[in-house]
């Protein structure tokens, strides 16, 4: 019933999708006023929420979207402004200013779960997946569940990041890795607007 | 139909009856439970007289200005999406303004809790919809509708879903908000290079 090489195919595309190690940089800024083991509950929590978020885009993404009459682009688009705006936070945020309190506030839903793991990329894959016949819903189910277990543990690693890079190169690697961010928001939106236009 | 429900849902949204749900009930947790019935029964009435109000009032104004769908729909997604970007930001802590200790009449339950800014804004942006008048009424009276129900049941919502689960609602609803913004402004977009 199930095709394990479609099945293998479909969990690699999603968790090259889901990018786990491109994501990294965005866990390490926004965990970073937390202890290790704070961290790991965040991250837990996050994830979890973006499993379900992307298991209810599976069962009932397309239906809801046509209803709306919304396309793809839109998505993308979206998607790269709020992380783009998300970055231009970090970036500008001055360490030990008076924004910093604001910015300790813990991360909830936004911006990690939604959308740097449950992101327009990896929604549109299983919405593009989702609907197709030959490979049927079980399949996608299993492979978004696999390639999300399978992003767990490198996200785990944002709390010992901080460990090895201490305060202050930790400061150097949140500047690079909100630039980071930026530039993926960017590559989101332009991709959403070339495929708009 | 699918009008209908577009819209119908786009205003629900805006009008956040979840996201207001700890502001209303610190509002009204002095009065018992009877009064606080009647009370949000008559704000709702009220809110939902703006909204038609501001209904007719919008296709109005449009067609004095003159302006054409295409302005409409870029600068409803703009605003939309600014809307959104609030919903999506909001801190838990945030302060919401202050309002004085007496009985709640019109402000600040009726608007602007239920018939915000945002939402008459975004009635006025229907406006200029394609569709009939018939549609776009429907649609504010349904919203309308669902959110009433929402209130209705603040409490037991509430008691439920914390002030942590309702913020939860309220970003993924941001979310869904941000998403109409772009697609209507993009629709937008698209009319004016197609000219």
């Amino acid at each position: 019933m199930i095709n394990l090489s479609v099945l293998f195919h479909t969990f690699f595309l999603f968790w090259i999708v889901l990018d786990p190690i491109g994501n990294l940089p965005i866990f390490v800024n926004a965990l970073k006023h937390f202890e290790p083991h704070r961290q790991r509950a965040i991250i837990v929590r996050e994830l979890l929420i973006a499993l379900v978020v992307m298991l209810l885009f599976l069962f009932f993404g397309q239906g809801f979207f046509i209803l709306l009459n919304i396309e793809q682009p839109a998505l993308e688009i979206t998607g790269g402004v709020i992380l783009f705006l998300i970055g231009a936070r970090m970036l500008f945020s001055e360490p030990n200013s008076g924004t910093q309190k604001k910015l300790k506030e813990e991360p909830f839903i936004v911006p990690l779960a939604v959308p740097a793991v449950a992101g327009p990329g990896i929604l549109a894959t299983i919405a593009l997946y989702g609907g197709n016949q030959q490979i049927g819903t079980l399949t996608v189910l299993l492979a978004i569940v696999l390639s999300w277990a399978a992003t767990l543990p490198f996200l785990l690693l944002a709390p010992y990041l901080k460990k090895i890079f201490k305060e202050n190169g930790l400061v150097v690697v949140e500047r690079l890795s909100a630039y980071l961010v930026i530039l993926i928001a960017v590559q989101m939106a332009i991709q959403g607007l070339l495929n708009s236009l | 139909m699918r009008v209908f429900f577009s819209i119908a849902l786009t205003l629900f949204l805006v009008i956040d009856a979840l996201g207001s749900i700890p502001v209303y009930l610190s509002l009204v947790q002095k009065f018992t439970k009877k009064e606080r019935m009647r009370l949000i029964i008559r704000e709702l009435l009220i809110a939902l007289g703006i909204m038609i109000a501001f209904h007719y009032l919008g296709q109005l104004l449009l067609s004095w200005l003159g302006v054409t769908k295409v302005t409409v729909q870029m600068s409803g997604g703009i605003i939309l999406f600014l809307i959104a970007i609030r919903l999506i930001f909001k801190e838990k802590d945030e302060t919401e303004p202050k309002w004085s200790d007496s009985t709640p009449f019109i402000v600040p339950i009726a608007t602007p809790l239920l018939a915000g800014p945002s939402v008459l804004a975004v009635i006025m942006m229907l406006a200029q919809e394609k569709s009939s008048d018939l549609v776009v009424l429907g649609a504010i009276i349904l919203a309308w509708f669902v959110s009433s129900i929402i209130y209705l049941a603040s409490k037991q919502i509430h008691n439920f879903m914390k002030n942590r689960g309702l913020l939860a609602c309220q970003r993924l609803m941001g979310l869904i908000v941000a998403i109409i913004a772009v697609q209507t402004f993009l629709r937008g977009l698209t009319g004016l290079l197609n000219k």
